[in-house]
């Protein structure tokens, strides 16, 4: 693909397609419906429920859109289509900053300093007007930056006759996004100078700002408790579950008219490599963590874990006498421990972000094969669905360890799933919808 | 076996001289050239390296090496350290961890040399200094009676030369 740069790639409006569109919006309603009875008949674990999908799916949207960054910023032709299947998924980042505004009603069930003030001295820190003002302007300034880049990014796709089938609201839309049109070379190049200015910006504010906001959202909900690299650790996993998305829907894809052709066994082949290497990359940094904290062994720092893999994964055994030492694969395990705290579901988000990516993907075959990519990337997005549910939920809940597959979060769960697939639908599709290269 | 050596300028002419030979079912050939080409490659289509296979025996020495030398150690010489045990198996990835891709690596390293006959001995006859410079090689081995086609046939895909060398 030598031409990539050169190719003039122009939009492919469409409809959106029935009844998959009904069935995401019937999602969204029963969501919207389950979070409005929630929140009267049970708050605690309706806000939960509502915190751990919009981390999930602002985490997932943030990340398609660093990878977008990443592509501009190295200068990659290898993802072709799978650029446009990441800007569908990118799409979602400014509406994480509305429903970070909704989360604002409720922060007192999520979190224990807001409800009863910070342990003594982290007042400065944890304090709801530092807070707000930090995570809502991270998340604004995140979701501002998202549309700039997605806007300059279409500009060149719309123009020259290529949106004149749209009608009504994308038809205005992709008239005002493509006035002063200079011609299809002047655009690219004008696209890609800016990109390349905008790009590094939104990857450093990423870095800094989403960390931040993730201690913030996710760490202070266990207040006592501190890791300088759970920061990078959630948002990598935003990285790589946009990754998996990116792998679904091309997977899915592969045989749409707009964009079939594009996906080729070889992009399959990358964009598996890239799941593969970056589930590696997760099962690190989760294991740095792990090992100095295991080692360490303080109390303040113990107990998140404690609390998430169970106690058999810290156990203390003293001094003993030399001959259990020597016994030393005599770890005093056992299946019923896994019963305690969230101890199954880590074992079970384990298995899907890392045992399974990394052992089935492990040869190129599978990485090439449809019917392997495919079904490995719903088990990676499923397991860090589960992951951001075991992050969040054992802060709050310690004794029960379901509640997090009741009833009313499931289905707040199918409404978020419901929102991101239509908003994903409609960008991919109505405006400015998948671009190829055109034929001539 | 004798083998013809044919010399090209450009990537793109070794593949198209190379699918043409495997047409003709001239299987037993070699390409030379100073940096890896994709195109080249997918023309010759090989078997899988037996590179590979140093690797996974190196990578899993390493492993085991790792881990057995670690505990041998701490039984050996009991300290007791933070209240763990003598040999406590998460404080022993990393060093099994970078003995893998140590191990694994310097296997890889002789394996290239030892599969890719760069050493020890004497290099391929049919090597030439020139493919680690510019130029690129396709080393055919074939019969007696067919180097006069095969001369003809690179010789017809822009060879710019064409020479036997005797096995």
């Amino acid at each position: 693909m030598s031409s990539a740069q050169s190719a003039i790639e122009k939009v492919r409006p469409g409809r959106l397609p029935q009844p998959l569109t009904s069935i995401l919006a019937a999602l969204l309603a029963v969501g919207v419906a389950a979070f409005a009875y929630g929140l009267s008949s049970d708050p605690q674990v309706t806000w939960l429920a509502f915190h751990t999908n919009f981390i999930y799916f602002a985490a997932l949207s943030n990340g398609a859109l660093i990878l977008l960054c990443a592509f501009v910023i190295v200068g990659a032709k290898w993802p072709g289509p799978l650029r446009h299947i990441a800007e569908g998924l990118a799409a979602w980042v400014p509406i994480s900053f509305l429903l970070g505004c909704v989360g604002y009603f409720g922060g007192d069930y999520l979190f224990e300093w807001l409800r009863e003030g910070a342990v003594h001295g982290k007042e400065a820190w944890l304090n709801a007007p530092r807070f707000y003002i930090t995570d809502l302007g991270v998340l604004a300034a995140l979701g501002l930056l998202a549309m700039v880049f997605l806007k300059t990014t279409s500009r060149p796709l719309l123009g020259g006759g290529a949106a004149d089938s749209m009608t009504g609201f994308a038809k205005r839309m992709a008239d005002g996004w493509t006035t002063n049109w200079r011609g299809d070379r002047e655009e690219i190049e004008a696209a890609h100078a800016k990109l390349a200015k905008l790009s590094p910006v939104i990857v450093i504010l990423f870095a800094m700002g989403f960390s931040v906001f993730i201690f913030d959202q996710v760490m202070s909900m266990e207040q006592t408790w501190y890791s300088n690299l759970f920061g990078a650790f959630v948002s990598w996993g935003g990285i790589l579950s946009a990754v998996a998305a990116i792998s679904l829907m091309s997977v899915l894809h592969r045989n749409s008219e707009a964009i079939g052709s594009g996906i080729t066994e070889e992009r399959l082949h990358d964009i598996g490599k890239m799941m593969f290497a970056f589930s590696i990359f997760w099962m690190y940094l989760f294991f740095s963590q792990y090992l100095v904290i295991w080692y360490g062994n303080l109390p303040e720092e113990t107990q998140f874990f404690l609390d998430r893999l169970g106690p058999q994964f810290l156990n203390d055994k003293g001094f003993t006498p030399i001959e259990w030492a020597l016994s030393w694969s005599d770890w005093n395990f056992s299946w019923e421990r896994f019963d305690q705290n969230y101890a199954w579901l880590s074992m079970v988000v384990w298995a899907c972000c890392w045992l399974i990516p990394f052992w089935v993907l492990l040869g190129e075959k599978p990485k090439k094969t449809p019917w392997i990519l495919g079904p490995v990337a719903v088990v990676v997005l499923l397991g860090f669905w589960l992951e951001r549910n075991l992050l969040i939920w054992p802060s709050v809940i310690k004794q029960v360890n379901t509640l997090y597959l009741g009833p009313i979060p499931i289905l707040i769960a199918l409404g978020f799933f419901g929102a991101f697939g239509l908003v994903f639908l409609f960008y991919t599709r109505v405006f400015p919808s998948f671009a190829a290269e055109e034929e001539n | 076996m004798p083998t013809v050596v044919s010399i090209f300028d450009r990537p793109s002419d070794v593949a198209k001289a190379v699918r043409k030979l495997r047409d003709r079912g001239h299987d037993q050939l070699t390409t030379y050239s100073p940096a890896p080409f994709t195109e080249v490659e997918d023309a010759e289509d090989p078997k899988p390296s037996k590179v590979r296979i140093f690797t996974l025996i190196g990578g899993l020495l390493g492993l085991v090496t790792g881990f057995a030398i670690q505990i041998w150690m701490s039984l050996d010489w009991p300290l007791k350290i933070g209240g763990k045990a003598y040999a406590s198996i998460p404080a022993y990835v990393i060093v099994g961890f970078e003995l893998t891709i140590l191990f694994g690596g310097l296997a890889t390293f002789l394996g290239l040399m030892l599969v890719g006959r760069l050493a020890p001995g004497r290099l391929d006859k049919a090597y030439s200094k020139r493919f680690s410079a510019e130029e690129f090689g396709v080393a055919v081995d074939c019969k007696d009676s067919d180097v006069a086609e095969i001369d003809a046939l690179m010789r017809a895909h822009t060879a710019k030369e064409v020479h036997v060398v005797q096995a």
